[in-house]
């Protein structure tokens, strides 16, 4: 046999190595190779133009604090109310399977669809929470929840909260079942009220959870596209503009490919160094 | 002052009853040992007693006071669980000090009773460790210390050995009785291990699906049981037992079984006279019984024949494991026998130690 047995591993591997090249590290390589040409005819060679654009361009400048905000308040918030919820689920409620469904829904909802269903809902017109609110009365006027600049982010956020917990929920549920319930019990006997053991147990008891889901929440909404270009496509104005959205511009409205891909580097370096020390981390608990 | 009282308790779990109608005290200082077999409530019991679990029905005291409806924290009790339940994330001092840092004790308090407590328990090295870079018997002890530092009037323990390996496990036994001499405080400890019940108590209490089937001094429990299912449970290995009859022939009385006759002894007629023509179970201890080819090993008793199957040398005795007839018996023999496997063999019983019991209600003559 011209292959040796401790060998054939690899003939097995190969076909699945080859794919992920083609379909990952294909486009990844041309999008960098794009990145660092000029686009304009004739120009051959490569430069740093497009990044030296990038920085001197006031859009990509509010494109990227728009992300910040938009990441820091929905992953904050993802974690806030994916506790909350993951907490009361876990506690003794009645028909408990029933409310754990019901709490995923929002997350089975495709990105782009939970988009159209919001931009409807917050319809000045005809959207269904402008109708409740004033029917309630708790306004009199309806809301322009996605025109007002002064609430588009706000209002994108809030859908993004209600798409995006349940995932923080489920990852957190799953680690306070893991939770001893003796060591509450000891607690208890300890003399530890409620918060203390919240503090002095869940949290702790949490931690690699939330290390986890922190990770994983933050990458997926730097990323998160569909939504905001179902809702409000970056408007009013770039009030609401995030990096994917405006790399999708450039790409395919512009047709500025290879600035494009230079946005596209930056921001996978951005998130490289954003999720690095959390996977240090978690290499570093056994 | 911290006598713990069970009167009448009762706790179900849905059509479940896990505990039914316990009558139970603890003295105060007193050693108490739950015993018996698992899923019988023992641990259902003590978390009652601890607050971890309402009762059902019936009331709960410690001390003077009734309890059913006070937290944890405020019974003045400490617990030590099965798997010890310590906090993972903190260090063995922090496990120690936690209790009395929620109750407000100043630092150096605190700093004083670890410090005492991890030297009468010999993890003074250990204080910086987490729970989990310790070995089983360092986390049992780091469990009881957290119990012993805050000071309480009663100790509740579940099974604290069940985890450690057979070697350990008669070490910390002793320590643990030498622990409740320096404490001097109530104990309720709660085991499936008759052996542990038998060594620690001052008194044990055998219960049996949720029901307290005999309460006693260790020895009297075992000399004296007081039905089938306690005679059975306490004693290693365990009583045989044999299908019996009483007659009474000319002022003597015998039990007949199916393969033998033994005469009872004047001391046990009175009590068995009794249980003439009742259908009885006749139980005798395996150290009852001794190999009559022995010389010099016990005069007197009453012949039985069997063959014995299975010889097992365990050094200090060899246990027989014997037919008689389609009936199995056990026998614990000095250690000189020259019983072979498949061989014939003739027993002496010791009479004086025969257990009677009724066959319907299970109960002792
Ligand atoms: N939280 C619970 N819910 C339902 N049944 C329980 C619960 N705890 C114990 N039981 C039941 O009560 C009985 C006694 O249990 P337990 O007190 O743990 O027994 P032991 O400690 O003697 O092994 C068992 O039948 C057990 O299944
Ligand atoms: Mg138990």
């Amino acid at each position: 046999m011209w292959i040796k047995d401790r060998h054939m591993w690899m003939v097995f591997v190969l076909p699945g190595v080859l794919l992920l090249v083609l379909v990952l590290g294909w486009p990844a390589i041309t999008s960098i190779l794009y990145s660092f040409e000029s686009g304009r005819a004739g120009e051959a060679g490569y430069t740093l133009a497009n990044y030296k654009g990038l920085f001197k361009d006031p859009f990509f400048k509010t494109t990227f604090w728009n992300t910040v905000v938009f990441v820091s308040f929905s992953v904050a918030s993802h974690m806030i109310l994916g506790l909350a919820v993951a907490m009361v689920l876990h506690s003794a409620l009645p028909a408990k399977p029933l409310f754990r469904v019901i709490a995923l829904l929002p997350w089975v909802v495709p990105d782009v669809v939970a988009g159209i269903i919001w931009k409807w809902m917050y319809d000045p017109i005809y959207g269904a929470l402008n109708d409740l609110l004033i029917t309630i009365g708790i306004v009199d006027n309806p809301i322009e929840w996605l025109s007002n600049p002064k609430l588009a982010m706000t209002s994108a956020i809030l859908v993004n909260l209600w798409r995006g917990f349940p995932f923080v929920m489920l990852i957190l549920l799953a680690g306070l079942q893991a939770i001893p319930r003796h060591l509450y019990e000891a607690a208890a006997i300890d003399g530890a009220p409620k918060l203390q053991q919240f503090i002095h147990i869940t949290l702790p008891g949490l931690k690699k959870m939330i290390v986890v889901a922190l990770a994983l929440d933050i990458v997926w909404e730097v990323r998160r596209f569909g939504l905001i270009q179902a809702m409000t496509q970056g408007g009013p104005g770039v009030l609401t503009e995030v990096l994917s959205t405006y790399t999708y511009k450039q790409y395919f409205k512009f047709f500025r490919f290879e600035y494009a891909s230079a946005i596209s580097v930056v921001m996978t370096i951005v998130l490289l160094l954003v999720s690095l020390p959390y996977i240090w981390m978690i290499s570093q608990e056994e | 002052m911290a006598e713990i009282r069970l009167v009448e308790v009762t706790k179900r779990f849905g059509s479940n009853t896990a505990v039914d109608r316990i009558n139970l005290t603890a003295q105060e200082k007193e050693f108490l040992v739950l015993v018996g077999p698992s899923g019988c409530g023992k641990t259902t019991t003590l978390r009652m007693i601890a607050g971890l679990e309402e009762t059902t029905e019936g009331e709960v005291y410690i001390g003077n006071r009734m309890v059913n409806n006070v937290p944890p924290k405020d019974r003045d009790i400490a617990m030590v669980f099965q798997n010890y339940a310590l906090y993972p994330h903190m260090s063995v001092y922090k496990n120690l000090a936690f209790g009395l840092k929620q109750r407000k004790f100043p630092r150096s308090e605190i700093n004083l009773r670890v410090t005492e407590v991890a030297h009468m328990l010999g993890i003074k090295e250990l204080l910086k460790r987490k729970p989990k870079e310790l070995s089983g018997g360092q986390r049992q002890r780091v469990a009881m210390g957290r119990a012993i530092v805050r000071k309480p009037e009663v100790f509740l323990f579940d099974e604290p050995l069940s985890n450690l390996d057979a070697k350990l496990r008669v070490q910390m036994r002793g320590e643990l009785g030498k622990l409740h001499r320096q404490l001097e405080t109530t104990i309720v400890y709660v085991t499936h291990d008759q052996i542990e019940a038998m060594t620690l108590a001052d008194r044990i209490v055998v219960m049996h699906n949720g029901i307290i089937m005999q309460s006693g001094a260790p020895m009297d429990v075992y000399n004296n049981p007081k039905n089938l299912f306690v005679a059975g449970f306490i004693g290693s290995p365990a009583m045989n037992f044999f299908d019996v009859r009483i007659t009474a022939e000319k002022g003597t009385l015998r039990v007949n079984g199916d393969n033998f006759q033994l005469t009872i002894p004047a001391g046990l007629q009175d009590r068995f006279l009794q249980a003439k023509d009742r259908e009885l179970v006749l139980g005798i201890r395996p150290e009852h019984i001794y190999d009559r080819s022995i010389k010099g090993s016990f005069a007197g008793g009453e012949p039985l024949k069997a063959t014995v199957e299975v010889v097992e040398p365990i050094g200090s005795q060899v246990i027989l494991l014997a037919s008689c007839g389609s009936e199995n018996l056990t026998a614990c023999v000095d250690p000189q026998t020259r019983a072979k496997p498949n061989a014939a063999i003739e027993f002496l019983v010791d009479t004086n130690h025969l257990h009677l019991f009724d066959k319907q209600t299970e109960k002792a003559y």
